[in-house]
């Protein structure tokens, strides 16, 4: 059975939509980890480990360096939204496979 | 909100949306500065996930699907997300009682096995989605899951093990007691539409 419309039409948005930063990332982010991975940039990294695996301890320090490197708001927004919808996707497509589906 | 930027309206319409939940819900809650911001980028659609997913299920009710809502959250250790949907269930299901068994240990809990077998599909989806296989499928069969049923709650560990990470990362501000209150008794009457600005 396919993914829900709307949500497939989010995935096509935020992986085709211009945006601030390059769709390119925005997949990377979204699917890793994946064959993309080599696509994010160092910097991001740490923020984005902690947006999949402790979202609760995001901190306001995370988000000055990546301020200070040159992200501009929007950027970040876009990553952490990337980030978000990828670890939710994950568990979407593992929950269907379990159930036999191929998503 | 840690970025300013998505605080600030961005359309005609988003202020005066704005405007109008400040009246008369106290503040504008985060998941919908989150998802406007975003429209363009898929926010549009993922609000109305929101709506389908936790409100036009077949196989659960709007305040199972709520416990469901709120133990990821939990799972996901996100105050944000925890407090909105507990509130929501006050209305949903008439007393915040069986969110908070099931918070507190879902094995123990006293709701149905149904319920239960679904609650323990998701804890491991939630938590270790590479570990989730046929046999948890099969557990949640067995304790009087169908499949619509399980699909449906995969849908709503989607949802919110997606907001959870926004709600985190962007550092959503947690209303007082009494927004919560006013904002719970809103979704619980009309649902998640509101997000869809």
């Amino acid at each position: 059975m396919p993914l829900p419309d709307y949500l497939q039409k989010a995935l096509d948005a935020i992986l085709t939509q211009p945006g601030e930063t390059d769709a390119v990332l925005r997949r990377a982010i979204l699917e890793q980890p994946g064959a993309g991975a080599e696509q994010i940039p160092e910097v991001l990294r740490p923020l984005l480990k902690k947006i999949a695996e402790r979202a609760w301890t995001v901190s306001d320090e995370d988000f000055a360096q990546l301020l200070v490197a040159g992200y501009s708001e929007g950027q970040l927004f876009e990553v952490i939204l990337a980030a978000a919808l990828g670890a939710g996707v994950q568990r979407f497509k593992a929950g269907l496979r379990a159930l036999g589906e191929n998503p | 909100m840690r970025l300013k930027e998505v605080e600030r309206p961005h359309s005609l319409l988003q202020k005066v949306r704005n405007s109008f939940m400040r009246t008369f819900m106290g503040d504008i809650p985060g998941p919908i500065l989150a998802m406007s911001y975003g429209r363009d980028l898929g926010g549009k659609h993922l609000a109305r996930c929101y709506q389908e997913g936790l409100r036009q299920a077949r196989e659960w009710s709007a305040g199972e699907l709520e416990i469901f809502a709120a133990f990821v959250a939990n799972l996901n250790r996100c105050q944000y997300c925890i407090a909105s949907h507990s509130a929501i269930t006050q209305y949903a299901l008439g007393s915040t009682e069986r969110v908070q068994a099931v918070l507190a240990d879902w094995r123990t809990a006293p709701i149905s096995s149904r319920l239960r077998g679904a609650l323990q599909f998701l804890e491991k989806l939630t938590l270790k989605p590479g570990e989730i296989g046929c046999d948890d499928a099969d557990a949640a069969r067995a304790a009087g899951v169908s499949d619509l049923a399980l699909r449906e709650a995969i849908y709503v560990c989607f949802l919110i093990s997606t907001m959870t990470r926004l709600a985190d990362a962007l550092d959503f501000a947690l209303p007082d007691p009494q927004t919560l209150q006013r904002g719970a008794r809103i979704l619980a009457r009309f649902g998640y539409c509101g997000m869809r600005v």
